[in-house]
């Protein structure tokens, strides 16, 4: 009934079952641990504002930030807050939003059969009303308002922007303060009965718990409770150009250090690819960019940096591209050495010596990753997005060879494709 | 109080092993302290650069190695770790050298001609002045420092972590080389383990005989808790910053304090602000849609709790009043039988799920060494905790007394 995926270095087991509704079931088996985690969430971001109603059949666009929005109303119900209702009984929980997913929790040492119950109920019944709706708009404006303070923030949603001219990744996952206020009880249910649809759902399962018993407690909640139209949810996606949207986006904050953040646009690619592809930048990252790295003793033995800078490769069904971090004082010199390297990385490709303690190094993450609890949660959410295994990163690694590194570089980290946004100080 | 904490299970598969290096708190050696520990974590007499030393921690399949400063009541503490698979994984060789790695960058600096040296400790120098000026980018954590700073003016607890910039220029080579021995000499060193540590017996032993070789064996006496009178009146300061969001911190202290006073006062703490079912996240945030975040803080060692949230800069005297509101409310017993379990049955569960992490369990359990000066397991704070009644909670809330308001990047007229 269930198949069964391993961690070929670990022996880590993650059972999978779908249930007849379309929901898909996930447990990672923890075995010794106290605390156990369920997660229930959504294939639905802040990128899904255009689709099919579920209900009616008609094409809908909606305000952005709605996506986040639902996320802060769903764990409300006629007289309870799911936060409230979890926290009486001692247990925490919390939600979070993507650009592609949503995704409700709760941990427990104690209390998971309970816990899972009250978390499937929560979610499958939502109560908005023209109040509560008004009053959740006071509390978002003051969450995208801290954003707005915080550099990091800043410096990565203009990156996107200068990378994006029609996908919507262009925009904050919270939307606006003005389009947050522009949102009513009935673009939250239409958004809800589409994409709160078993079919676009799943259901995480983390610790030491019996396999067979959780998936009955879950189909048995099904059964009963839940009886929505389900189906596979009809988006529109926006053709993206291959061209970036600007060159360069400044903001000036009132920091003491500027933030720099490059984006390189890459095209769309499947899920084996872009897992492959993660791999590969951490591979970039270790050897080109840490504290391994010649670069950032030269860097920081120049007083340019403090803290090494940081590369991540990034995807989802509909869009692949790689981040760059730095934190400089000096951020225009920074900046002239960064791209300076890359056409040296273009030409001569990575450090072999370094490439190969890299992949020992890699060997031993590996297995600290299945002693993280909560980490194993994104590699599900990444597979059931990208429809792919979910170790398919982890077995990956063996296979990658330098020249694979050296050819990405190449191909995918050019001049043209990258985009520059930064954060300076406001006051110097 | 013991030296040597220990706790072995195999639910995981590394070991967190962790060494602190506790000194009297004094302001005039804060910036040195901060300054020793990034030198003493960026090279040693074995691998000279940063750079040496990384490549060979990731050789070691990705051990990772770390230094850091704190206070802990009138105690400055300089702390190391590493984190080491099990030997199953890597073979004792490789544990051998991550141990050694550690014990060496606490035991064997790199000097060349008895002075750090030179270029390291001038970079080491610009990157501490860069930390120091950047504090004001991570602004919550601005505000909270910036309370306690306000709350415990005039004491050595009072002094910044990193000490003020005017105080790290100052530093000398010279002067670094013989606080470095200064510090050995006086510092009571304490090792925990924690984690899988099947065939890997006496590890905690091992690190600490070999740093107790070199340090010699020291006490450094101290007070669990800090002492300073009581502000009869609220002192309100504002500092102006030009951002979107100002944040309100308001400290208070616990008058009459006792040891055992930890437990009422943890409970105290998640009423007030602990968890979603708390009262300001339910008024703060919910009721009056004042905020996203709206929290309280308890710190055992200073027996003193703040509340903070992030608000609109207009906001600033009704959320000051509803936060007040809430704290008086306990005080006059106002916390209903739900509000009461949840507090307690979430600060258990936080207990119990300690056990679940390595660097949880090992700063928790020594902080408890330190705090009670004898051993206490979670078991024993879960029993203790279990005990309290409502009377306990609206005793100490009477006696908690507020002293201090902070507002960051509000206008100045408040």
């Amino acid at each position: 009934m269930f198949k069964v995926e391993t961690n070929l270095k670990t022996g880590e087991e993650i059972y999978k079952k779908v249930l007849p509704n379309g929901l898909k079931v996930y447990i990672c088996k923890k075995p010794g641990y106290i605390k156990k985690v369920g997660m229930y969430g959504t294939v639905y971001g802040s990128i899904d504002n255009d689709f099919i109603d579920i209900t009616t059949g008609e094409r809908l666009k909606v305000e952005d930030g709605i996506a986040h929005f639902l996320e802060h109303k769903l764990f409300e119900q006629e007289d309870a807050n799911a936060l409230d209702v979890f926290a009486k009984m001692g247990v925490s929980s919390n939600a979070y939003t993507s650009f592609d997913h949503t995704v409700y929790f709760y941990e427990t040492s104690s209390k998971h059969e309970e816990c899972l119950n009250k978390l499937l109920e929560f979610v499958n019944t939502p109560y908005f009303t023209d109040e509560n709706v008004e009053k959740e708009k006071g509390i978002i404006a003051q969450e995208l308002r801290m954003y707005e303070d915080e550099p990091s923030s800043v410096a990565y949603y203009n990156v996107l922007r200068a990378m994006y001219q029609r996908f919507p990744l262009n925009v904050d996952i919270g939307g606006t303060v003005e389009s947050v206020y522009r949102i009513d009880k009935e673009a939250l249910y239409s958004c809800y009965n589409t994409f709160y649809n078993p079919a676009n759902m799943f259901v995480i399962v983390i610790g030491d718990v019996d396999e067979v018993e959780t998936v009955k407690q879950i189909e048995g909640f099904f059964n009963e409770n839940v009886n929505r139209k389900t189906g596979a949810v009809e988006r529109f996606v926006l053709e993206e150009p291959k061209e970036i949207a600007e060159k360069r986006i400044e903001k000036k904050l009132d920091v003491y250090m500027p933030y720099i953040c490059m984006g390189f646009k890459h095209e769309k690619q499947d899920g084996k690819t872009n897992a492959r592809n993660t791999v590969i930048m951490e591979i970039i990252d270790d050897v080109c960019f840490s504290a391994l790295s010649d670069f950032h003793e030269r860097m920081f033995n120049r007083k340019i940096i403090t803290e090494p800078v940081e590369i991540t490769y990034e995807s989802g069904k509909e869009f692949s591209h790689t981040i760059l971090f730095a934190v400089s004082k000096k951020h225009e010199e920074c900046e002239k050495e960064i791209k300076t390297y890359f056409e040296e990385l273009r030409q001569n490709g990575v450090d072999k010596e370094l490439f190969e303690i890299a992949k020992k190094k890699k060997q031993g993450e590996l297995i600290y990753d299945a002693e993280n609890f909560m980490g194993i949660h994104r590699t599900v959410i990444d597979s059931i997005i990208q429809d792919t295994d979910v170790f398919e990163m982890a077995n990956a690694i063996k296979d990658i060879t330098k020249e694979d590194v050296d050819n990405f570089i190449r191909e995918n980290l050019r001049e043209d494709n990258m985009v520059i946004s930064k954060v300076t100080e406001k006051n110097k | 109080m013991k030296n040597i904490i220990i706790r072995n299970s195999n639910r995981f598969k590394s070991v967190f092993a962790q060494v602190n290096l506790l000194l009297p708190l004094t302001a005039e050696d804060m910036s040195k302290n901060a300054l020793l520990a990034m030198m003493l974590k960026k090279s040693n007499s074995k691998y000279k650069t940063e750079r040496e030393l990384e490549r060979k921690l990731a050789e070691l399949y990705n051990t990772s190695f770390g230094a850091g400063v704190g206070k802990v009541a009138n105690m400055y503490d300089i702390t190391f770790g590493i984190e080491i698979l099990n030997v199953k994984y890597t073979g004792k060789e490789a544990l051998d050298e991550a141990v050694d790695v550690l014990c060496t960058s606490i035991c064997e600096p790199n000097f060349v001609d008895g002075k750090f040296d030179e270029k390291t400790f001038e970079l080491e120098k610009s990157s501490l002045l860069e930390r120091i000026a950047e504090e004001k980018d991570n602004k919550k954590k601005y505000a909270l420092d910036s309370l306690e700073r306000e709350m415990f003016k005039g004491t050595d607890y009072g002094y910044p972590l990193y000490g003020t910039a005017e105080d790290v220029v100052k530093i000398t080579n010279e002067e670094l080389v013989k606080h470095y021995y200064n510090v050995i000499s006086k510092a009571e060193v304490v090792v925990a383990t924690v984690g899988n540590l099947e065939n890997m017996d006496g590890l905690a032993d091992t690190i600490h005989t070999r740093i107790c070789g070199k340090c010699g064996k020291h006490t450094v006496e101290f007070t669990p808790l800090v002492k300073q009178a009581i502000n009869k009146e609220i002192e309100t300061k504002v500092e102006e910053q030009d951002i979107n969001q100002s944040i309100i911190c308001i400290g208070a202290r616990i008058k009459d304090v006792k040891t055992e006073d930890v437990y009422k006062a943890r409970l105290f703490d998640n009423i007030l602000g602990g968890t979603p079912a708390a009262k300001l996240f339910q008024n703060v945030r919910e009721k009056e849609s004042l905020a996203y975040f709206a929290k309280s803080m308890y710190n055992m060692f200073t027996a003193s709790v703040c509340m903070f949230a992030g608000i609109a800069p207009e906001k600033y005297e009704k959320a000051k009043e509803v936060m007040l509101k809430q704290l008086e409310d306990i005080k006059s017993g106002n916390v209903s039988e739900i509000e009461f379990n949840a507090a307690k049955e979430n600060l258990i569960s936080a207990y119990k799920e300690k056990q679940d992490s390595k660097g949880g369990q090992a700063k928790g359990l020594f902080s408890n060494e330190i705090y009670f000066g004898r051993t206490v397991d979670f078991d024993e704070m879960i029993e203790e905790i279990s005990k309290l009644t409502l009377d306990d909670v609206v005793e100490i809330a009477n006696r908690v007394v507020v002293t201090n308001i902070f507002l960051l990047g509000g206008k100045a007229d408040v």
